[in-house]
């Protein structure tokens, strides 16, 4: 629960008007409303509600992970970004944030551990990091000014600080 | 006497041989007078027809100068009407004058106006638009401000909500008696403290309370019933929301995590191009 404390409670409020309207919005589809649970985290600078539905008392499926109603529930929520999870259950995860931003530029660390390359960084600030062993054929491929002769470069600059 | 006797047979010859003469006709001896009778009459023929002639003479002359005459009169007269027809052509002309610029001056006049009235028909919609619009303007501002609150059959004001502001407001634990936007005196009432805003709460609950049950509840349970049935106040179905940690939210949406930051990227790209 101390996570609860850290979420604005903005965020809260928000949730809840999105979690008062789902009910209404698939009832006027005559699909069930059920939902097991509602969650609210944050992760990877966004700030995301997750909800659960009850594959047990739904019956098909099929209704509720259609296009055309994500699309629907998506407009319906004011053009938030949304996204299916059913690869274990039916989620909806709906973003109460905007989308995460890409860095500018990333200052190659310094430290970096013996024998690790690292690749670049993800969205939360960890490096994205492997072994030499592990890094094998590389094919770098990108548009004009996407970074090709930069990762070349930070990968040339760690081969050097591994004396490899 | 043969001779003779001869001749005379050649006078019977002849005179046998002769055609039968026909029977002697006998001429009139002429008149003596006849010639002179005559030479009268061709005189008075002669003067008969001088005079047959002179009357010809005289009624051709008479037919020409009347002719003429009539060819003098007709002159005379022509030109006189002329003479009127040139008069009267004056006067039409400046009657139909007058009559072109009454006409002008009459189509000037209506085409003066009509731009007059194009003007306006222009201006008055818009004008018209602007002040409704200013109206209901001023209208809607005083009705969102100021509004006469229907109290239920029990007496109680319900909340007004105002939810661009999130304001709730209750009537009824209004502590002072007045209460205005505009005027100065009511402006000046004295301030409220926390204490008596406070009792003025639990009066109002007291009323609430001492009137449950009274006339207007059925009106409130079937107002909530019908709320219910639209699922407007929810019936439980909705769970509460519960905040979790990131590392317990993971698995939850790990599948759509690519597609999160494949949004982001197309988002940066779109976001570059337009800036570019």
């Amino acid at each position: 629960m101390t996570e609860q404390t850290q979420i604005n409670r903005r965020y809260f409020l928000e949730a809840e008007q999105i979690a008062s309207r789902l009910p209404a919005f698939f009832e006027h589809r005559n699909l069930k409303p059920f939902f097991t649970n509602l969650f609210l985290f944050q992760d990877l600078g966004m700030t995301i509600l997750i909800a659960v539905l009850d594959t047990a008392r739904i019956g098909d499926h099929a209704q509720y992970i259609q296009d055309d109603l994500l699309h629907q529930l998506k407009t319906e929520l004011g053009g938030r970004s949304m996204y299916l999870s059913n690869t274990t259950g039916i989620r909806y995860v709906i973003l109460l944030t905007a989308l995460p931003k890409l860095p500018r530029s990333i200052e190659l660390p310094n430290d970096i551990p013996h024998g690790m390359v690292s690749l670049g960084m993800r969205f939360n600030g960890q490096l994205i990091t492997l072994t030499w062993s592990k890094l094998g054929h590389l094919l770098i491929v990108g548009m004009t000014g996407s970074g090709k002769s930069s990762l070349l470069r930070s990968l040339a600059i760690q081969a050097t600080r591994n004396e490899i | 006497m043969p001779d003779m006797v001869f001749i005379i047979l050649c006078f019977l010859l002849v005179a046998c041989t002769a055609s039968p003469q026909q029977a002697v006709t006998y001429t009139r001896t002429p008149d003596p007078l006849q010639p002179y009778v005559d030479a009268n009459s061709s005189q008075g023929t002669a003067v008969a027809a001088i005079a047959t002639a002179d009357y010809f003479s005289n009624q051709l002359t008479a037919t020409v100068e009347a002719r003429n005459h009539a060819a003098a009169q007709q002159a005379i007269w022509t030109q006189r009407a002329m003479d009127i027809t040139a008069t009267a052509d004056i006067a039409s002309v400046q009657a139909f004058a007058t009559q072109q610029y009454s006409k002008a001056r009459t189509e000037e006049l209506s085409l003066k106006r009509k731009e007059l009235m194009n003007n306006v028909a222009a201006i008055v919609p818009w004008a018209m638009l602007v002040i409704t619009f200013i109206s209901l303007a001023i209208f809607f501002k005083r009705w969102t401000r100021v509004r006469v609150i229907q109290r239920d059959p029990r007496g109680d004001a319900p909340l007004l909500l105002d939810v661009v502001d999130s304001v709730a407001y209750d009537a009824d634990r209004n502590p002072t008696s007045t209460a205005g936007l505009q005027r100065e005196d009511l402006k000046q009432l004295p301030q409220f403290s926390a204490s008596d805003h406070t009792q003025t709460t639990a009066r109002d609950q007291m009323v609430d309370i001492a009137t449950r049950g009274l006339p207007g509840t059925n009106q409130r349970k079937g107002i909530s019933n019908q709320l219910r049935e639209e699922k407007l106040l929810g019936d439980g179905a909705m769970p509460k929301i519960e905040a979790i940690d990131s590392i317990s939210a993971r698995p939850l949406f790990k599948d759509v995590l690519p597609y999160i930051v494949q949004d982001s990227i197309d988002a940066e790209i779109i976001s570059e191009e337009e800036g570019s």
